[in-house]
């Protein structure tokens, strides 16, 4: 803010007595806009008692997430457990089925119609009538 | 093969989730800044007019007036001890006209913005509880079950015999599209199957069993179409019907690979 001249008026600021040119005013708009003073509200002061439950409540959604996660792990765990049997097996009974079953499928891709889920269904929630295109062609 | 329709609309949040993400939206409204108008709606223009005229303002601290609630302390229109709510338009109100149809205030007032009335989170086949339907339970995923006719599993994924040469997840494609009809468009995940089950005749087989019939798995998605297959009997079910409708083993081995929501 160098070459600025603070020239400070008494009374009322206005058209007037202005001091700044508007491209001054504008960018002091801004530096106002994101600077914290008056901005910033009250700090929140609670009694021991309301901190007490804030703690509670807290630990109470930390604990419950903690649950959900350790189960989402020991599901994984278990499905991974499963393909390995699975694939183990395979290998035994037939080389040929466990090597295409093995290879790395690159370059696969999410097919475009899979949507992600929504609040509010849309309104045709299912297309019933598809034809893949390779039936709809020998028609 | 296990053909599931992944959830159309999100889930139920659980009531404590609910409760929680309440509290720490209403904490972050208390704790948030000031909302610097004058830099989004210049002073003496018509907007900044309507925008103030929308908004309501906190009872400034008067000499001699005593506050039960303490002192207002208000800097930019606003107390700072409390959440400040912004008004930007005056919500629509949803009305029924004499014709039965909904309108909205601002259409009353010739406005054209409408007020958005979202589409039902329940079906018909929720109410007719239809298991055919791909539409019922949009909130959860559904698995494709097929009743084996010769009657000695009961309930079950659809399995198809293999086909010599084929791997495994080509032979599952085109063994349910000769069961359901070719008016379906699937997507297999994997290549790799996710479980293996052990039958010998028609039983689910303890490990030293020999001359066991091999059942591997492969998962699919419906994304259109619908599973037509007049002889067979089949139903689109969660987890907790497949549980009730299945044999208490069989379920036991494939229950980690369904969604529980």
């Amino acid at each position: 803010m160098t070459g600025v001249n603070f020239q400070f008026t008494r009374g009322k600021r206005n058209k007037a007595n202005r001091t700044r040119s508007p491209a001054t005013e504008r960018v002091l708009t801004q530096l106002k806009m994101i600077s914290q003073r008056r901005k910033q509200p009250k700090l929140l002061q609670v009694c021991q008692e309301d901190h007490i439950r804030h703690e509670t409540i807290t630990t109470a959604f930390k604990l419950y997430r903690q649950e959900i996660n350790a189960n989402r792990a020991k599901l994984l765990l278990k499905q991974y457990e499963s393909i390995k049997y699975a694939m183990e097996d395979l290998e035994q009974i037939n080389s040929y089925l466990f090597h295409e079953a093995n290879t790395n499928q690159k370059g696969k891709r999410f097919d475009l119609e899979m949507r992600i889920p929504t609040e509010y269904p849309p309104n045709q929630i299912w297309l019933h009538d598809y034809t893949p295109a390779e039936v709809a062609e020998k028609k | 093969m296990i053909v599931s329709r992944t959830p159309i609309i999100t889930q139920e949040i659980p009531e404590f989730d609910q409760q929680y993400q309440t509290y720490q939206s209403e904490l972050e409204k208390r704790l948030m800044w000031t909302f610097p108008k004058f830099f989004y709606f210049k002073k003496g223009t018509l907007a900044e007019r309507a925008f103030r005229k929308l908004q309501r303002y906190p009872s400034a601290p008067q000499p001699g007036v005593y506050f039960p609630h303490g002192k207002p302390d208000i800097k930019f229109d606003r107390d700072r001890r409390l959440k400040q709510d912004i008004v930007l338009r005056v919500p629509d109100e949803v009305k029924v006209n004499e014709a039965g149809e909904t309108i909205t205030t601002s259409e009353v007032d010739d406005e054209t913005i409408a007020a958005f009335v979202p589409n039902s989170r329940t079906t018909e086949a929720d109410r007719t509880n239809d298991v055919l339907s791909l539409e019922r339970k949009l909130s959860r995923t559904l698995y494709l079950l097929v009743k084996d006719q010769s009657n000695t599993k009961g309930w079950a994924f659809p399995a198809f015999p293999l086909a010599s040469k084929q791997p495994l997840h080509i032979n599952a494609e085109v063994g349910i599209k000769t069961l359901g009809g070719p008016n379906m468009k699937l997507w297999t995940v994997s290549n790799t199957p996710c479980q293996l089950l052990k039958f010998s005749q028609g039983q689910l087989a303890v490990e030293s069993a020999e001359n066991v019939t091999r059942e591997f798995m492969i998962k699919a998605h419906i994304l259109a179409g619908d599973f037509e297959a007049p002889g067979v009997t089949h139903a689109w079910l969660t987890k907790e019907e497949i549980k009730e409708k299945c044999d208490g083993a069989y379920f036991e081995q494939v229950a980690h690979l369904l969604a529980e929501n």
